[in-house]
């Protein structure tokens, strides 16, 4: 026979086996569900139900939170909200948030009206009871996991906590993989956006360039990052005439890039009507004035070719002076003006060359003098026209190798800063 | 990039210290100009004598600037200007836009 003591102390025996079998069979359940999804949204979603069935609640909650060391907690992003059941009123939640985050203690709340701390806000809501903990990862607060009213007027004891401390440790890294794999995602999305601008714009620049006849003509682009800034393009207008366009967008990246395309397409559209260098320049600049910020310009040559009269009518917007082998001796074109999208009306004024045979124009980005080695040196405007004399008997595309390689020599495989952009032209 | 401002008579002189190349700085230096025109001052110097390094973002920085100012009829100089500054100026024709100076004393007196 058991005596009455046996029988309550088997009987207490068998409510904690009990119990502790129950806590195990949750975890063991979030667990196993967890580990089959890597979807951040799914994991909290399983936790908070899971946690809502087996602690008997009304609500549950799990705040996802990025604590920086470089900003103030009170600065902290909540990232993400996943509620079951209605949602938690925003400043319980804040003020929740806030407490863990100065805390980063439990909270068990069984009277929420009576509870200094929180008091203010029993009143606009219709909670009673809570229970809270931190999610710690690398003694860092990844998110905070709480739990709103038990049912059948219960309250929040210790083995409630001790369980749901289990959990939130549990699951913590779980979340927090699933949170830096998915901005993983993102940052791939944007390298991949990237990319595709880049090729985009790759495509504005001509992919092959026009047959002058009389003339040699080679040029390259080499963007310093996937999206570049520089742009050049070379039209036929007639068959006498031949546009040449070439500019350098102040900044990198996407925004130079869209600039970029928008003076290709008004370029294109202005060269139908006119040739005046002077008079397209100024009309692109007062157009390009009307859509872009005030700190952003374009350095911009625009130039026509005329074939029969071998003459170079140019407008330099405040680029780079162009360099003119004459004879052998070195020269460079004139300026023109400021450059576009600064002022918006600005009167600029063109000039005109001869070519002769053997004549020799260089048109350059400054990512070609300023290219630096190791020692931050640059490449230089003299060492540059050095090397165009030097080579001045090559043809054009062999020039514009020789070039290349002078830069490649002299910066060593020093990460290239700028965008390299060069057109040479060459009368035969 | 840190900035010093200083009022002289109805001239702000604005110094720049560090680097201009970026749109951190464009930024800020836009905020020190509209700083200055919410005190009602029309007139700023620029010194740059203390700008180590500048790039094609900071010439526009200084563009913005002049920009905001001309828009309030307001105007802006440019003083210590270096010689990297004075070749870019060069380059880019916008020595055209921008009265420089040799010094701030001197770009106050043409202001004045």
């Amino acid at each position: 026979m058991i005596d009455e003591k046996e029988y309550i102390r088997l009987k207490e025996d068998y409510e904690r086996l009990k119990t502790a079998v129950n806590e195990l069979a949750i975890l063991n359940e979030i667990a196993t569900t967890i580990s089959s999804t890597i979807e951040l949204d799914k994991i909290v979603e399983i936790i908070v139900k899971k946690c809502i069935r087996h602690f008997n609640v009304e609500q549950g909650n799990i705040s996802l939170i990025k604590e920086s060391e470089m900003v103030k907690p009170l600065q902290t992003m909540v990232r993400e909200y996943d509620s079951v059941t209605g949602q938690i009123p925003f400043r319980l939640d804040q003020q929740l948030i806030g407490w863990m985050l100065t805390k980063k203690e439990p909270l068990i709340i069984n009277d929420l009206a009576n509870d200094q701390r929180f008091s203010s806000l029993a009143s606009e809501t219709s909670y009673n009871s809570l229970i809270a903990v931190a999610m710690m990862y690398k003694s860092k607060l990844v998110g905070v996991l709480s739990l709103y009213n038990k049912r059948n007027k219960e309250e929040f004891d210790k083995n409630d906590l001790r369980l749901l401390t289990i959990i939130a440790t549990e699951s913590s890294q779980v979340i927090e993989n699933a949170r830096l794999l998915e901005e993983e995602k993102d940052l791939m999305s944007v390298k991949e956006e990237l990319r595709i601008s880049g090729q985009i714009q790759k495509r504005l620049l001509p992919e092959k360039l026009p047959e002058i006849p009389g003339y040699q003509i080679a040029a390259t682009n080499i963007p310093a990052k996937e999206v570049g800034g520089d742009y050049y393009d070379v039209i036929y207008l007639s068959d006498t005439k031949y546009a040449f366009c070439f500019g350098d967008v102040s900044g990198k990246g996407i925004p130079a890039g869209l600039l970029m395309s928008n003076l290709q397409a008004t370029m294109r559209s202005l060269l139908l009507s006119q040739d005046d260098p002077a008079l397209i320049v100024k009309k692109a600049n007062t157009l390009l004035h009307a859509s872009t910020t005030s700190e952003k310009y374009i350095t911009f040559i625009l130039a026509i070719l005329d074939i029969t009269e071998n003459t170079f009518t140019y407008c330099n917007a405040g680029h780079d002076k162009p360099i003119h082998i004459k004879d052998s001796k070195c020269e460079q074109l004139l300026p023109g003006g400021i450059p576009l999208g600064f002022l918006s009306d600005f009167n600029y004024s063109s000039s005109s060359t001869t070519l002769l045979t053997k004549d020799i124009i260089i048109i350059y980005t400054d990512g070609v003098t300023e290219a630096m080695n190791s020692k931050e040196e640059e490449f230089g405007l003299e060492n540059f026209k050095n090397i165009i004399c030097e080579n001045r008997v090559s043809t054009a595309p062999e020039l514009l190798n020789k070039v290349l390689n002078a830069i490649n020599k002299h910066t060593k495989g020093t990460p290239q800063m700028d965008d390299i952009t060069l057109v040479i032209l060459k009368k035969e | 990039m840190r900035f010093k401002d200083k009022i002289k008579g109805d001239v702000g002189i604005l110094t720049l210290k560090g680097k201009l190349m970026g749109m951190p700085e464009t930024e800020e230096l836009q905020g020190e100009i509209k700083a200055m025109l919410g005190q009602k001052i029309k007139k700023v110097v620029l010194d740059l004598s203390g700008v180590s390094w500048i790039n094609s973002l900071g010439i526009g920085a200084i563009m913005a600037a002049h920009t905001t100012m001309v828009n309030k009829e307001g105007k802006l100089c440019l003083a210590n200007v270096s010689e990297k500054i004075h070749n870019i100026l060069i380059i880019t024709q916008l020595q055209k836009i921008f009265c420089t100076f040799e010094s701030v004393d001197e770009a106050i007196k043409s202001l004045s």
